[in-house]
């Protein structure tokens, strides 16, 4: 895979790179060839043309003899072109060498030349396979064509200069392969070395080892990755934490009562029923520590069921005002008890909800039972439920020791309990705001170490049919 | 990848911009290499030559060139021969010989003539030593005596063997014995006289052999050939022009040590080779020998002014004897472009009309000639059309259903012959001796080739 990522870059990168380069050094050639030959074949072709020209417009009485003589006199010494002029046939009569080869020649630019025009012929000289450039341009006498004017030059030092300098641009070319090559690999490095140091570190935490932490080596994917990556350990090793928290804390509170219950049994094995004071006192207590025990077992039973998506609720349109009288009546020999002032502020009109009366209950309960919880003597206790356009805001309100503002995202979390070491087995909260939120409503807590408590619930309002 | 771009970017700029390590197209314009023996030996000339000169090619023959490759010395290496003019003067030739001295070229002799242009240059063996000697001839302009020099190397020196002044020249076999004679024609137009000399090898050394006085009232000598005058001996054929425009050849045969002119003007007789206008003697037909030409009026045209009769040229062989048998018979029309050969059934029973002073629309016209021009009728046109007419003047043809045949299409126009299309009202036997002179066109094809331009 990491090898994968690389080769694959190396060879992206090289092969693109190399049809550019190659596709470049094509169009070079072609410029700097059309060039060289383009200019040459321009000057030869000029130089060529005036120079009949002239021949045919001031020889006109001269025969082709003649003119062979007179254009033999004339061409300058510094003619770099070998200049022949050929009969009708072809054949050289002259060249500028002064020599009379008598040689025949047939190339495209004599044979153009011969019908009348200029004729430019760029290939190899058939007999000595030399490349060569020629033009030929036909000499008159009397309106007639009788003779062909012919510069010819070697083609040979355009196509080395032309070759040299496209072997220089390969060079190039070579050298910016080659220099890209190396730059993929150093990119490649750079992109799959933090996907190395990634894997690494996801194996070590598959091992168990949650304090491994990726490196972050970049701000790119790859660092939001290590991060996410990073975060998910963290996330991982609070809730290890939170279990082997919940695991000893749920041991706890089951084994207080079980405890009592086992102490109160021995006594009245031990003691008989002699004493049937003591005898209903130690039964009362065992009864009481059992129900603490079965309370504990079906918060742990409805948290597996919201665990598993089991939870049903059997809805009915219900006024929740009724519910919070109930609980006014049911905790209000337990305010007493704790010397705490619970208030009600109920509206006068219904406020309809869809919901199941008993969860709901549950909810509220569980509310009231920690605000008393955490409210000292003397405190003070408020629920309130209003109507705010659709919705139904219940808020119960306390004056207790309040959350600290670094455990409040999480208190609604399971097996949460914060720095309190209070019993419960820190599934209450997580129980309702799971039960609110079925109930499509909202839960909120806020909340001010010393000051209180304040958790708002609100549901959606169920409309009156008529209304 | 940004920064190999980067890179590759300043590179080619560099390059292309900094182009100074090789050179421009126009420095890299040189000759062509292949013919580097060619131009190393120009290079050795022009290296030689003093400074200011110039290469000048001799007038005759028409394969002379300024520069030649010939083994001189017998040495199986050849030497260079070159001839120059100076910057000097108009009136000095220079000659320039190198040899080959170990793979270079050295100077082996260098000297100049008095005259203008360099009339003739062959190089040939005369003396019989197996080494061909330098024959030069200079002179001083049109229709001015020349003078022929010839020289030999002997120890890497120049010698010259003989100085002559001459009209005409001609280099051949004239005694039939395999060695190359040296003919001179000399016409002193002061004086009115003329000779022809004969030199040749004798006693291994180049000496006059014979002369010849020739008919000193002429005009002046214009061409002089050595060929085969009849199967078994061979000629010098002299051309001789007479008057403004009338000529005649001289034929001198080799006979016992002599020259002789069996064709020779009989008093009171016509000269056999006069001609009207000047046709040179040629070998026309391809059989190796040489045919005297003469211009020939068509019947018929007796009217007509000398510029204006369709000379017909006329080739004859010497008989051997003393007299001429024809050959061919050609008309040739340098405007038309064309050579016609008169067929040889038509020999006596044809006349020509040529039109060519309309350059758009030339004319030639053969017709069957027969009873002193009582019958006459056309057996062949040639017509000359400018090209850009052609398509159109095709279509009329065409259109007539006109049977004719193409027989030259050059840039500027197209030579057709056209065939009578309809038989003339002629007597019987007329009409069956016209008929059989009529031309397939295969056989008007074969009766046409262009005419060759002066060169």
């Amino acid at each position: 895979m990491m090898k994968g990522i690389r080769t694959r870059l190396v060879v992206y990168f090289g092969l693109i790179l190399l049809l550019i380069v190659l596709l470049l050094e094509g169009l070079f050639y072609w410029a700097v060839h059309s060039y060289y030959f383009g200019t040459a074949t321009e000057a030869l072709v000029t130089r060529t043309t005036t120079f009949t020209n002239f021949i045919n417009k001031y020889t006109t009485s001269y025969s082709l003899k003649d003119k062979a003589r007179y254009i033999l006199e004339n061409v300058s010494n510094q003619e770099y072109a070998k200049v022949e002029v050929l009969d009708i046939d072809g054949r050289v009569i002259l060249n500028s060498y002064g020599f009379q080869t008598g040689e025949i020649i047939q190339t495209p630019d004599v044979i153009d030349a011969l019908k009348g025009q200029s004729g430019l012929h760029i290939g190899k000289n058939p007999k000595t396979k030399e490349r060569i450039i020629a033009v030929s341009n036909p000499l008159l006498f009397a309106n007639e064509y009788i003779g062909v004017l012919r510069y010819t030059i070697s083609a040979e030092p355009l196509y080395h200069a032309v070759n040299r300098i496209a072997l220089y641009g390969a060079g190039v070319g070579t050298g910016v392969v080659i220099l890209a090559f190396a730059l993929s690999l150093l990119i490649a490095k750079r992109i799959v070395d933090p996907i190395k140091d990634l894997t690494k570190a996801a194996t070590q935490m598959a091992k168990g080892n949650f304090t491994t932490r990726a490196t972050k080596r970049y701000d790119d994917e790859v660092g939001t990755l290590a991060d996410a990556f990073n975060y998910m350990a963290a996330e991982i090793g609070k809730n290890e934490k939170l279990k082997n928290d919940f695991i000893s804390s749920v041991s706890h509170e089951l084994r207080t009562p079980l405890t009592s219950i086992k102490g109160w049994g021995e006594t009245l094995i031990s003691g008989g029923l002699d004493e049937p004071e003591e005898t209903m006192l130690g039964l009362e207590v065992i009864s009481k520590e059992t129900d603490r025990l079965i309370g504990l077992v079906e918060e742990l039973l409805d948290f597996s069921k919201f665990q598993s998506g089991e939870m049903k609720l059997c809805q009915e349109r219900m006024d929740i005002r009724d519910v919070l009288d109930d609980l006014h009546l049911q905790f209000a020999i337990r305010s007493q008890e704790k010397q705490v002032d619970l208030h009600l502020e109920l509206p006068s009109s219904p406020l309809l909800v869809m919901g199941d009366p008993n969860r709901l209950k549950q909810v509220f309960v569980n509310l009231l039972d920690n605000a008393f919880k955490f409210t000292p003597l003397g405190g003070s206790i408020t629920v309130s439920a209003e109507a705010s356009e659709d919705r139904a805001i219940i808020t119960v309100t306390d004056t207790g020791e309040g959350i600290d503002a670094e455990d409040l995202p999480h208190i609604t979390r399971k097996f949460y309990k914060g720095r309190s070491k209070q019993s419960g087995s820190g599934l209450g909260l997580a129980i309702c705001k799971e039960i609110i939120q079925l109930h499509a409503g909202q839960f909120h807590v806020s909340s001010s170490v010393d000051h209180g408590t304040s958790i708002t619930v609100d549901l959606p309002i169920e409309k009156d049919k008529k209304g | 990848m940004k920064k190999a771009w980067l890179y590759s970017a300043v590179l080619l700029a560099a390059l292309l911009g900094g182009c100074g390590f090789t050179d421009t197209p126009n420095e890299l314009m040189r000759a062509p290499t292949a013919d580097g023996d060619q131009k190393s030996i120009n290079q050795a000339v022009m290296q030689f030559l003093p400074p200011g000169s110039q290469l000048t090619v001799p007038l005759h023959p028409s394969e002379a060139s300024a520069v030649t490759l010939q083994d001189l010395t017998g040495d199986g290496n050849p030497e260079v021969v070159a001839f120059f003019k100076t910057e000097k003067t108009d009136y000095e030739i220079g000659v320039l010989v190198l040899s080959q001295k170990q793979g270079n070229w050295a100077k082996l002799s260098s000297f100049t003539g008095i005259g203008s242009e360099l009339d003739y240059v062959t190089f040939e063996d005369l003396n019989g030593d197996q080494l061909p000697e330098m024959l030069i001839g200079l002179g001083g302009g049109e229709n001015l005596n020349k003078e022929l020099s010839v020289y030999s190397i002997t120890q890497g020196q120049v010698q010259e063997l003989i100085k002559q002044p001459y009209s005409v020249m001609a280099v051949g076999d004239l005694t039939g014995n395999g060695l190359s004679d040296l003919a001179l024609v000399l016409h002193d137009h002061n004086n009115l006289t003329s000779k022809a000399e004969m030199y040749g090898a004798k006693d291994g050394k180049l000496a006059k052999l014979t002369e010849l006085p020739l008919e000193g009232a002429i005009n002046g000598y214009e061409q002089a050939i050595i060929g085969k005058a009849s199967p078994t001996q061979n000629g010098l054929f002299i051309e001789a022009g007479l008057g403004a425009h009338s000529a005649s050849t001289e034929l001198l045969v080799w006979d016992e040590g002599k020259l002789h002119n069996p064709l020779a003007k009989i008093d009171g007789e016509m000269d056999l080779t006069f001609k009207p206008y000047s046709l040179y003697s040629e070998d026309i037909n391809g059989d190796g020998i040489i045919e005297i030409g003469v211009t020939t009026q068509p019947p018929g045209t007796d009217d007509l002014s000398m510029a204006e009769i369709p000379w017909v040229s006329s080739y004859f062989q010497w008989d051997q004897m003393s007299g001429l048998k024809p050959i061919e018979e050609h008309y040739q029309n340098f405007l038309m472009g064309y050579d016609f050969r008169i067929p040889d059934k038509w020999e006596g029973k044809y006349t020509i009309t040529s039109s060519d002073q309309d350059p758009n629309s030339m004319l030639t016209r053969f017709f069957f000639y027969a009873d002193n021009g009582k019958t006459k009728a056309e057996l062949l046109t040639l017509q000359t059309v400018p090209t850009k007419e052609w398509a159109k003047f095709e279509s009329m043809l065409k259109q007539k259903q006109v049977p004719y045949i193409v027989l030259k299409e050059a840039t500027k126009q197209v030579l057709v012959a056209i065939q009578p299309q309809v038989t003339p009202n002629l007597g019987k036997s007329a009409k069956q001796e016209y008929k059989s002179l009529l031309l397939t066109p295969d056989e008007v094809r074969k009766h046409y080739k262009p005419v060759t331009m002066p060169m």
